[in-house]
C-alpha cells in the first residue's frame, strides 16, 4: 500500500528503530490463524502462525490485536454473521443482514462502525462487558464503535489506541 | 538408506515429457475465487519490482486477476508481457485478500510458453537452458577447473550473449572442485545418528556444485545440535523452471524430489532446505501448481534451516554464549525469503553475536530473480531493480554481504564487489568447534 504521510513514514522510522534497539523479534509474512491460552482459558499464551501449513505458536505475556478493519480483513463476514477472526472476539452487529447498512447512501451505516468494543485500557470487552481475555489490548482499525471514514478519525484512533495500548502492555510486563 | 548416493543417472534433457502438451493441469486448477477476492486494491502492483523501473510492464494485478477475467469471455492469447515477471512473489505478500498471483502468473506463463512461443526460438532454448541449470551444472562440475576458464573467457561470453542471448556482463559462478555429495560421499554420510532428531536436507544445485561449503555448513551445524543429516538423492527444486513457464520440467523435478523425501518424512525426518528459493518451492509452488501423492505433507514437512533451529533449538541462546572474530555484514534478505516471513531472522540472530556488526540493506529486491537477470534483454532491468540494494550496502558498515539466495548472492557480488556469505556460514564459525 502506498504511505500514509510524511508524518507517517517518520513515525514508522521511529517506531522501527525503537524496536531494533530493544531487541525486538519482528515477524510477517504469515498470518495468526488461532492462540492457546492457560488452563484458565482466561489468560492467553501464545498466538499459532500459519507458516505455509505448519502452524508455529508464538508465545508472549501480553498481546495487542492490531489486525485492522474491514477492510484490513481484522473484521471479517459472512451471511451469518461479523466476526473478529483469530480470537473471536466479540462484534457487536445485528443477526438481520439488512439492518448492517443504511437505504440511504450517506446515511450513517452500521457496518461503518464494525469491530471490537474496548475498556478504558483497550482490553476488548465480551457480550456481557467482560475482558476477553486477561493480556490482550486492541488498537487501531479493528476496534469498533467509530466511523473513522465519515468523522476522519481514522490516524487519531489508530495513534491513540496505538500508544494507549502498547503503554499497558509494557507496563504490565 | 541410500542417502550415500550421488544423484541418479537421470538425464533432464531426454525429453521424457513432451512439452506441447502440459497445460490441462492448469486448466483443471480453480483460479476463480482468486481472481473473484482481488477488489483491485493494487497493493501489488506497488509492491512489484519490475514495474517500479519498467513503464511497458502492466504489473501483477493485469498478469493474474485481470488477464484471468479476460480469458473467460472469448480464447485471448495470454499477453507476452508475463515473459517480464520474474518471478519474485512479492505480490502473493503484498495482497490483503490471499489472491493467488503467483500461482496465476505461474500458470499463465506455462501457458504462453505452451501455445505462443515457438519451440525454435533462440528465446525458447536459452530459457529451457537457464531453467535446466542443474543439467548444465552436472556436466560443468565434471571438469570444473577446465568449465571454470573456460566459461570465464571473455569471448565465450560474447558467444553466449550473441548466439544464446545470455548476458556478456555478468560472470560465471566457479563450479567446486568438489561438489557438496563427493564431500558427503568421502565423508562417509552422517556422522550423527538419532531417532528423535532427524532431518532431510535438499541442498539443492547451488550448494551442490558452486558453494559446497554452505552445504558442509548447514551438516555441521545440525549434527552440532544433534541432528541426524540425511541426503537423499534429488534434482532441481523447480524454482528456475517456474520462472521460465516450463511447468513439465518443474513437474518432473518435483516428482523426483517427492519420490525420494516422501519415505523420510514418514519415518520422521523434517525437510531443510538452505536456499530459501528451494524452500519456497516445495513449502508453496509445489502443492499450488501440481498434485502428486504425498507433495501436501512435503510441503508442511519443509523449513529454511535456520527457521527450523530457531522454531525448535534455543539458537538465540546458543549465539549469545558464542563469540567470532571481528566482522560486519550488510544483508539482504531474499524476496523468496520475505514471503515465508524470514526476513529478519539473520538480523535478529546475528545483532546478539559478540564480535558482529550486521545491518539490514532494505526491503528491496536484488533484481536478479535467479536466471531473469542472466537474460540479455532482463539485464539493464535487472540492474535498476538492484541500484537501491546496491547503494545501501555501499553505506552499511559491512564489507562483507550476507543472504540466503544463490543468485541475490551473485547480484549482490556483481553491484559491489563483495564477498557473500551464507547465514549458515556465520553459524558454523560460532557454534561449531
Amino acid at each position: 500500500m502506498g504511505p500514509p504521510s510524511y508524518p507517517g513514514l517518520r513515525l514508522e522510522d521511529l517506531l522501527f528503530d525503537a524496536l531494533d534497539d530493544a531487541g525486538v523479534r519482528i515477524s510477517d509474512g504469515n498470518p495468526a490463524v488461532g492462540y492457546e491460552t492457560a488452563a484458565d482459558g482466561d489468560t492467553l499464551e501464545s498466538i499459532t502462525i500459519d507458516r505455509r501449513g505448519r502452524e508455529i505458536p508464538y508465545h508472549a505475556e501480553q498481546f495487542i490485536l492490531a489486525t485492522g478493519g474491514l477492510v484490513g480483513k481484522g473484521i471479517s463476514s459472512d451471511r451469518n454473521g461479523v466476526y473478529e477472526p483469530v480470537f473471536n472476539c466479540y462484534v457487536p452487529h445485528s443477526d438481520d443482514r439488512y439492518q448492517w447498512f443504511s437505504e440511504d447512501a450517506f446515511g450513517e451505516h452500521p457496518f461503518a462502525t464494525f469491530g471490537v468494543p474496548i475498556d478504558e485500557h483497550c482490553q476488548p470487552l465480551t457480550a456481557e462487558g467482560k475482558t476477553e481475555f486477561s493480556n490482550l489490548r486492541a488498537a487501531g482499525g479493528v476496534i469498533g464503535g467509530v466511523d473513522p471514514t465519515a468523522e476522519k478519525s481514522k490516524s487519531g484512533v489508530s495513534l491513540a489506541t496505538g500508544y494507549a495500548a502498547g503503554r499497558e502492555a509494557g507496563e504490565a510486563i | 538408506m541410500s542417502d550415500a548416493e550421488s544423484p541418479s543417472s537421470f538425464d533432464p534433457t531426454a525429453q521424457s515429457f513432451e512439452p506441447v502438451s502440459v497445460f490441462p493441469d492448469a486448466e483443471d486448477m480453480d483460479l476463480r475465487p482468486g481472481a473473484d477476492n482481488c477488489y483491485k486494491c493494487t497493493a501489488c502492483d506497488t509492491s512489484c519490482p519490475v514495474a517500479e523501473v519498467d513503464d511497458e510492464f502492466p504489473g501483477p494485478k493485469f498478469q493474474g486477476p485481470e488477464q484471468w477475467r479476460l480469458k473467460r469471455k472469448s480464447d485471448e492469447a495470454v499477453d507476452d508481457s508475463i515473459m517480464s515477471c520474474s518471478n519474485c512473489m512479492r505480490c502473493d505478500n503484498a495482497c490483503p485478500s490471499s489472491v493467488p498471483l503467483s500461482q496465476m502468473h505461474n500458470t499463465a506463463r506455462a501457458e504462453y510458453v505452451d501455445e505462443e512461443m515457438d519451440k525454435l526460438s533462440r528465446e525458447y532454448l536459452r530459457n529451457r537452458t537457464l531453467a535446466n541449470y542443474r543439467t548444465l551444472a552436472s556436466v560443468g562440475s565434471k571438469v570444473p577447473r577446465l568449465t571454470n576458464f573456460v566459461m570465464g573467457n571473455s569471448i565465450v561470453q560474447k558467444i553466449n550473449e550473441k548466439i544464446l542471448g545470455i548476458t556478456a556482463e555478468r560472470e560465471f559462478p566457479d563450479f567446486a572442485t568438489e561438489t557438496f555429495r563427493q564431500w558427503w560421499n568421502k565423508r562417509g554420510g552422517p556422522k550423527v545418528r538419532s531417532e528423535e532428531k532427524r532431518v532431510a536436507y535438499f541442498h539443492g544445485c547451488y550448494s551442490n556444485y558452486n558453494t559446497p561449503e554452505v552445504g558442509k555448513a548447514m551438516v555441521r551445524v545440525f549434527e552440532s545440535f544433534g541432528y541426524e543429516v540425511v541426503v537423499p538423492k534429488q534434482g532441481c527444486s523447480g524454482t528456475p523452471m517456474f520462472a521460465n513457464g516450463m511447468l513439465a520440467d518443474a513437474k518432473r523435478e518435483a516428482g523426483i524430489t517427492v519420490d525420494n523425501f516422501s519415505g523420510l518424512i514418514d519415518e520422521g525426518y523434517d525437510v531443510i532446505a538452505s536456499c530459501t528459493s528451494c524452500s519456497m518451492s516445495l513449502k508453496q509452488e509445489y502443492p499450488e501448481l501440481f498434485s502428486m501423492d504425498g507433495i501436501e505433507d512435503l510441503s508442511i514437512h519443509t523449513y529454511e534451516a535456520m527457521e527450523y533451529l530457531r522454531i525448535h533449538e534455543d539458537l538465540e541462546g546458543a549465539i549469545a554464549d558464542a563469540s567470532v572474530e571481528e566482522q560486519a555484514f550488510a544483508y539482504h534478505a531474499p524476496c523468496h525469503a520475505r514471503n515465508q516471513g524470514l526476513d529478519r531472522q539473520a538480523v535478529e540472530l546475528f545483532r546478539d553475536l559478540d564480535g558482529v556488526v550486521i545491518e539490514d540493506v532494505g526491503d528491496s529486491c536484488s533484481g536478479i530473480s535467479g536466471t531473469y537477470g542472466w537474460k540479455e534483454e532482463k539485464y539493464e532491468t535487472s540492474m535498476k531493480i538492484g541500484e537501491e540494494m546496491f547503494g545501501h550496502m555501499e553505506h552499511s558498515t559491512g564489507n562483507v554481504g550476507m543472504t540466503e539466495c544463490p543468485t541475490c548472492s551473485m547480484q549482490m557480488e556483481h553491484g559491489t564487489g563483495y564477498d557473500i556469505k551464507h547465514p549458515l556460514q556465520l553459524l558454523e564459525e560460532a557454534l561449531v568447534e
